[in-house]
């Protein structure tokens, strides 16, 4: 046994702070920890040590929050979230919290969500002027690009007037709201995801956890399948992006992943990405035994159980957040059916999503752009519209600028730009235009990713300070999403 | 209509004219419609273009 590195953990009954410990053992590494009153804690943290290595020798971009909310005594992270002045990252991705209200009861549940159907508000609900203060709020806390809004609860869908609530954040300036969402409304009520639409939601966050029905029973105790896929099928008819959301738990959908990929490619044009999600041990879950999902397990059962076209060295970590905590990928389905990955080329190996950027507010706003970009059904380019309506036929002809635009409107001149290589004359028919090219990737491109969130068993402050995905609660905090399950949530302790 | 601009290549100090060329980056091939001299083979990369369509193709291959 060997230690690997050092952190602060909690102790997962008393939520006391203590020195967590990750060790090699047997070559696999975990987080170990002690509390005097409450015994040893041990979780799994990569079966593979040279995974773990790898991963956490990542570079890393900090950019603080614009103004800390908290502050309380060092080494007691994580018992003052709010953020605090310790934050090492402003936040990529706020949620707030539309409802506590769900209309399924699932088995597992991060929010300990009851089934209430009832459509006015629920107890504690925030209504209309209290999103409006709360967006206010966000807009001050946030940089000049605003920040990513995810639309969350309980089930956000339950609330009628949710495509107000959308609607006024996008008037307010907020260029990403995602709906969190277990799709059943949305399968159930026709027209109902082009009214999300069309009040702005810019993609259905949706719960889908494998392609059978065991499975949905085990994750939420009914068969869901079905309508799952009606969901997805309704999406598409009012071209809202949809990205795929499993909650990944070790004996029931783990060996799933690869058909869950197939299930993604057929749907491509409307399924934008998958985000893969362990489950976490915070909530509601069945059973005591902790039997962890890492982040490594999803990564390489994906590239076992799609034989290596989901590959693990295509993953890399988003450097503005701590690599234990995500990984990420892109790819392309190309017109034979196989996927062609978009980040073999130079960055992935720098775990670098954002860039040469060196000004802070450009990395925030490519960050926060980087989901806009990815989960988006993308419009063929005008100017490819105006080629395939062109009346005289031409590609070219009657929309040429290129004479024009080198800018020295001369009629004689020499160029001032110019490619001595690469640039052959051809007749390849084959090739597509940049245009052609951009359409083409943009209709069949999507992201692979998973969140590994941490519980009261593997909690780690320095993921914490660096967490980029953070819940509004309902004294305006901005806490981090693994803080605020494990530790915040009203019915999860008390009075913190 | 107004006459369209001409470019002049600096080195062989002919008409450039506009053909397809192939454009190669990252494995990847595209083709495009922009001025070439006839006789050396260079080409003139409208500023349009390269901060537009080509700036794009490439934050979308390297993931920017």
């Amino acid at each position: 046994m060997k230690i690997l590195g050092t952190t602060q953990s909690i102790c997962p009954v008393c939520l006391k702070p203590l020195e967590g410990r990750y060790l090699s053992e047997a070559g696999s590494v975990i987080l170990n920890k002690t509390c005097e009153a409450h015994g040893t804690f041990e979780t799994a943290i990569a079966q593979r040590e040279e995974d773990y290595l790898r991963w956490t020798a990542n570079s890393s971009i900090n950019i603080p929050p614009k103004k800390a909310m908290t502050q309380g005594a060092s080494g007691s992270c994580p018992l003052h979230c709010g953020t605090c002045k310790e934050h090492l990252q402003t936040a990529c991705c706020v949620l707030i919290d539309v409802t506590e209200r769900c209309n399924q009861h699932c088995p597992y549940c991060f929010a300990k969500a009851e089934t209430d159907l009832s459509g006015g508000f629920g107890p504690g609900e925030p209504d209309l002027e209290e999103i409006r203060r709360k967006y206010d709020l966000l807009l001050d806390l946030g940089e000049e690009r605003a920040f990513n809004i995810q639309l969350s609860g309980g089930e956000p869908t339950v609330r009628n007037d949710l495509p107000e609530i959308i609607r006024m954040g996008k008037s307010k300036g907020f260029e990403f709201i995602q709906i969190n969402t277990n799709g059943r409304r949305i399968a159930q009520e026709e027209g109902y995801a082009q009214i999300l639409r069309d009040a702005g939601a810019s993609v259905a966050f949706l719960q889908f956890d494998g392609t059978n029905d065991e499975i949905y029973r085990a994750l939420r105790g009914e068969p869901l399948l079905k309508l799952k896929k009606k969901a997805v099928e309704n999406c598409r008819k009012a071209g809202l992006p949809v990205t795929l959301v499993p909650t990944v738990v070790r004996d029931v959908n783990l060996k799933n992943i690869g058909e869950m990929m197939n299930f993604l490619l057929e749907n491509v044009d409307v399924v934008k990405g998958i985000h893969f999600q362990p489950v976490s041990f915070f909530g509601r879950h069945p059973g005591e035994k902790e039997n962890r999902v890492t982040m490594f397990d999803v990564m390489n059962e994906l590239e076992q159980q799609t034989k290596g076209a989901f590959a693990a060295r295509d993953c890399y970590p988003i450097t503005t957040g701590h690599p234990l905590c995500c990984f990420q990928s892109s790819y392309q389905k190309q017109k034979n059916g196989t996927v062609k990955s978009l980040i073999n080329y130079g960055t992935k190996m720098e775990g670098l999503s954002c860039c040469e950027a060196k000004d802070p507010l450009e990395i925030v706003k490519k960050d926060r752009d980087f989901v806009l970009n990815k989960w988006h059904i993308h419009e063929p380019h005008q100017e490819q519209k105006q080629e395939e309506s062109c009346c005289c036929g031409s590609t070219e002809a009657c929309c040429d600028e290129s004479a024009e635009s080198c800018g020295c409107g001369k009629s004689e001149g020499s160029p001032s730009k110019s490619a001595e290589s690469g640039c052959c004359e051809t007749t390849n028919e084959e090739l597509l235009d940049f245009d052609q090219f951009l359409n083409e990737l943009r209709r069949n491109m999507f992201s692979v990713s998973c969140m590994a969130f941490m519980d009261g068993s593997n909690l780690d402050a320095e993921r914490l300070k660096r967490c980029r995905v953070q819940v509004l609660s309902p004294d305006d905090r901005l806490i981090p999403f693994c803080a605020y399950n494990s530790i915040y949530r009203e019915d999860q302790h008390e009075s913190i | 209509m107004e006459e369209k601009s001409k470019l002049i290549c600096d080195r062989c100090k002919v008409d450039m004219t506009e053909s397809e060329v192939e454009f190669s980056y990252l494995n990847r091939s595209f083709r495009h419609k922009v001025p070439r001299c006839p006789q050396c083979g260079q080409v003139y990369i409208p500023e349009k273009l390269a901060s537009g369509r080509m700036n794009e193709v490439e934050k979308m291959l390297e993931e920017k």
